[in-house]
């Protein structure tokens, strides 16, 4: 194997793929980067047995082959060398890839390219084309929900559900949901469970990508995304996801309209207050035209913040926690916000109100606290 | 066989073997007699009495007992070896309230029954001594002789008319040990007192007799343990309405001075030294987060209750005694220990302390006297001589300034005087716990519903544990609800686990219970298993800001040196050690 390219185009090829390397492994052919040179390009694939990345690049072939080259060293020798054109030759004898560029050069020991696990993918199962901005968005208000403890295997994983209307992303850990719609992409029923760090790994490429398409192997094992020139590779989850219908509740009791922006700010502000390892709770008071935020600390103090709100139904409180709803308020990115909750212990709906994404929604789970959902309650 | 009544040397020898069963027993006997003869003869000056011990082969050849006491009445000498002679009762009524260590009138006899015993007695009002000596419960001879005054006890050959019980004795060095431990109690418990015990001819212990207890657990454990110990300060708590109160006195080993047995334990009822298995749980209960599984404190407590609230004649020995109110006692005692430790556990030292202080009399120079009360009834330790605690103008750590972290691991923190490395889960599991038994008593846990309840399949026996404990977890937040017959579905957890896996924390602390131990307190085991979950771990990086929390919310714990496990949360690294370690000096 024996080519030519020009260094700005290799190294951030290998930015790219590098990121499906793993960084410890038992097995040393996992952490080498596949280099493929065929006819006027050469292909790199990195894996790590459940996601693979790969991408094509031009490049001045003279002899075309193949090397699995330690991935790491590679990404780091290649991104420290000056924009100039690269010569890369491997010794088959000596099993070594030799580099040069101007008056760089260097010699890397490579690894038996058969043992290479090179993603497979049957093609007879469906394809679905989507705008690349549209699934990018949802991606990011849906993907941080997946639970990251792999207790609940199904929960690490986003949901892709396809109907004839469109898809609709999901992921849940155990006590949150978040749900976003897409209009586009519509085909008969299929759920499909990707994980959800190949599914932020996607998010992250459809920046630089105008469209994606989604290509479902024939035995739903496996989910391959083209973007223009890189693929993705996805093994898929197996198990079934939650019923979201039968957990997103259909009534509510208290339903309260707030400027997200503002709500945002007020959380954060609170949350500095609340104290509970992990929680932070922060207690929602529903009143006619606000809304009233309390947090309370033994050792910090206490804060008070009043946000202006429409507000329908019953004058209730809830007990939330900050830090779960951190990312929620995060992915929010319509002006207005609707909240509504049927009783304190029963999942607080945070839906999206105008623009496409109308109808978006997440769920949280509240806080109880016997000592303090009790003076509320009886209040109300 | 028909039946008939024993013959009185057969009756004997049976009851003689209710008391006597080894030569420690015998000593005892014998030691708690000279202690009652010394608190019977008039005198107030230290030390108050002398106490000898001398023993050969174990005692099994040996057994002399000498004090300066009263003495016995050369005329009453024959009377005080037979069975049922005492002079310390009179009537029952007596019963109810006993002063003294002895008043079954058995020892003497008993030993008698055994072994050839030899009493040598003198009275002060007596011109001369008088002797007699026993074999086998029979008189082979007795007189007058030159004697100086008070009494001496010999015994030889014990159980040699007994060979299955001189069988069992174990070896010399190990009867010896029983013997050194037993005199060593009462050191503790009689530090007015000077007892010296002198076996196979060399003395290997002896107690100063300066009347104060500080001295006697330096004579018995060294003075560095008595640097190691905090005083149990007396605090009258009464036991009901009406009645009187119980104090607890005396000393409390810090976590650093840990054994892996109960045998450092010393407890006196009354200054009776006793063996009571729900006091000394007691005293390990209030280390049960100071200390780590299979570690033993030392202690040295004296309760003063009236002798109404405690019955002491229980067995032949004394040395069980049962409470009128035992949950009282136990718990003064746990409260009692708990004050103190709390008041004083210092900061580990990283490693050799500085030099303590070798010299004994410099310990006296150091204290005042405060154990000078020589009534039968005294036991109040005054000041501690416990380390100068780390805490520094009422604060239980130093003021500590966060450097950062190694190993995402440990938090490196400057004190005042050097170096601290927190250990991050320990110091976070001690938060956690303190802050989780607070809120579960109020019933103010934070928990977090969850989004669908998790189904949870129990054992037979988990289900039966867990079913009554529902109404205690759903307190700390773990909100359980029976689901068919052995499920259970989870509905929320305590907020601060949300990071861990709930199945996985839940089935554990059932576990927990279902290794519910006689002794074992479930609730405490489970209290520190969620606050090991909820914890943050080693090998989790922490920001600058999180580990100034963690010092600050540590700062407000009662215990703050040590995790509920009871290994220690920091250590320290003095300036001293470190320019010792930099041969600056």
């Amino acid at each position: 194997m024996e080519f030519t390219i020009e260094q700005p185009a290799l190294a951030r090829a290998l930015r790219l793929v590098g990121r499906a390397v793993p960084a410890r492994s038992t097995n040393p052919i996992a952490q080498t980067i596949l280099v493929e040179a065929g006819p006027g390009q050469v292909r790199l694939t990195a894996t790590d047995l459940e996601m693979a990345l790969s991408t094509e690049v031009v490049a001045e072939v003279v002899v075309p082959g193949c090397a699995a080259v330690p991935g790491r060293l590679l990404g780091e020798y290649v991104a420290q060398l000056p924009a100039a054109p690269l010569r890369l030759c491997l010794d088959a004898a000596k099993r070594r890839l030799q580099l040069q560029c101007l008056r760089f050069r260097a010699e890397m020991a490579t690894v038996d390219p058969t043992a290479f696990p090179r993603p497979t993918h049957a093609g007879d199962g469906f394809s679905v084309s989507l705008d690349s901005g549209r699934l990018q968005a949802a991606i990011r208000r849906v993907a941080f929900a997946a639970a990251r403890d792999t207790s609940r295997p199904v929960l690490t994983g986003v949901l892709f559900a396809f109907d004839l209307g469109g898809l609709t992303l999901v992921a849940a850990d155990g006590f949150r949901l978040a749900r976003a719609r897409l209009g586009e992409g519509g085909r008969p029923d299929c759920q499909l469970l990707v994980p959800a760090k190949a599914v932020v790994e996607l998010g992250r490429l459809l920046e630089e990508a105008p469209s994606a398409c989604l290509l479902v192997d024939g035995e739903g094992r496996g989910l391959c995304v083209q973007l223009g020139e890189t693929r993705l590779f996805s093994r898929l989850l197996e198990g079934s996801f939650p019923d979201v219908a039968r957990v997103v509740p259909a009534e509510w009791r208290t339903r309260l309209t707030v400027e997200t922006a503002a709500f945002r700010q007020a959380m954060r502000v609170a949350g500095l207050f609340g104290e509970s390892g992990e929680a932070r709770p922060v207690l929602l008071e529903a009143k006619p035209n606000e809304v009233r935020l309390h947090a309370r600390g033994d050792q910090s103090g206490e804060a008070e913040v009043e946000l202006p709100a429409a507000h329908e139904g019953e004058p209730q409180s809830v007990l939330l926690n900050t830090r779960l709803l951190g990312d929620i308020l995060d992915a929010a990115t319509g002006p207005r916000l609707e909240v509504s909750w049927l009783t304190p212990q029963s999942p607080v709906v945070f839906k999206e109100t105008s623009g496409v994404d109308a109808g978006d929604l997440w769920l949280a789970m509240p806080l109880h606290n016997p000592a303090i959902n009790r003076p509320a309650t009886e209040a109300a | 066989m028909s039946i008939r009544l024993l013959a009185p040397d057969v009756a004997a020898l049976i009851a003689a073997g209710e008391v006597i069963g080894r030569p420690a027993d015998a000593v005892k006997e014998l030691v708690e007699n000279a202690i009652d003869a010394i608190f019977a003869r008039p005198g107030t000056g230290l030390p108050l009495g002398r106490v000898q011990v001398e023993v050969r082969e174990g005692g099994a050849l040996l057994i002399r007992v000498t004090d300066d006491g009263c003495g016995i009445a050369g005329d009453e000498l024959a009377l005080a070896v037979q069975r049922h002679a005492t002079s310390k009762i009179e009537s029952a009524r007596d019963l109810a309230a006993v002063g003294t260590l002895g008043f079954r009138g058995e020892a003497l006899a008993s030993i008698a029954q055994v072994a050839h015993l030899n009493v040598v007695s003198k009275r002060a009002d007596e011109p001369a001594g008088s002797f007699i000596a026993l074999a086998g419960g029979a008189i082979t001879s007795q007189g007058h002789r030159a004697w100086g005054g008070g009494t001496s006890v010999s015994v030889r050959n014990l159980f040699f008319n007994v060979p299955a019980r001189r069988q069992f004795l174990r070896g010399a060095a190990s009867e010896t040990a029983y013997v050194a431990h037993l005199i060593c109690q009462y050191a503790l418990c009689y530090p007015e007192i000077q007892f010296t015990l002198e076996t196979e001819g060399r003395v290997a212990f002896r107690a100063p007799g300066s009347g104060r207890v500080e001295d006697a657990i330096a004579a018995v454990y060294g003075v560095d343990a008595l640097q190691q110990m905090a005083a149990v300060i007396p605090a009258e708590v009464a036991l009901g309405e009406d009645a009187p109160g119980i104090a607890v006195s005396g000393y409390a080993g810090q976590p650093s001075l840990s054994h892996a047995n109960r045998s450092h334990i010393s407890l006196f009822v009354n200054r009776r030294w006793v063996q009571n298995r729900a006091l000394v749980f007691a005293v390990v209960e209030a280390y049960h987060d100071l200390l780590p599984p299979g570690r033993h404190p030392v202690a040295v407590l004296n309760l003063t209750l009236p002798p109404g609230e405690v019955d002491v004649n229980v067995h032949p020995t004394k040395a069980e005694v049962r409470f009128a109110r035992e949950r009282a006692a136990f718990g003064q005692v746990q409260r009692a220990v708990r004050g103190a430790l709390a008041a004083s556990v210092p900061v580990r030292e990283l490693a050799a302390r500085p030099a303590p202080v070798t010299a004994f009399d410099s310990l006296e120079e150091q204290q005042e006297l405060s154990f000078a009360d020589p009534t039968h009834t005294a036991f109040s330790p005054g000041q501690a001589v416990a380390p100068e605690p780390a805490s520094v103008g009422g604060r239980r750590l130093p003021l500590l300034r966060v450097i950062g972290q190694v190993g995402s691991a440990f938090v490196v923190a400057e004190g005042p005087s050097g170096l601290y490395l927190i250990d991050q889960h320990r110091a976070h599991e001690r938060v956690l716990y303190d802050r989780l038994a607070r809120e579960g008593r109020n019933n103010a846990v934070d928990r977090q519903l969850l989004l669908e309840p998790l189904p949870l399949e129990l054992t037979p026996r988990q289900t039966a544990l867990v079913e009554s404990k529902l109404a205690a977890l759903a307190q700390w937040g773990l909100q359980l609800e029976p689901f068919g017959e052995r499920t259970y579905l989870l509905r929320a957890m305590p907020a601060f686990l949300k990071g861990s896996d709930p199945k996985a924390t839940v089935l554990e602390i059932v576990d927990e219970l279902a290794e519910e131990k006689a002794a074992g307190d479930w609730q405490e085991r489970a209290l520190i298993s969620l606050a090991c979950h909820g914890a943050v771990k080693a090998g989790q990086p922490l920001a600058l800001e999180e580990m100034r929390q963690l010092i600050v919310q540590l700062e407000q714990s009662p215990l703050p040196q040590t995790c509920p496990h009871g290994a220690p949360t920091m250590v320290h690294l003095s300036q001293a050690q470190l320019e010792k370690e930099f041969l600056r000096r």
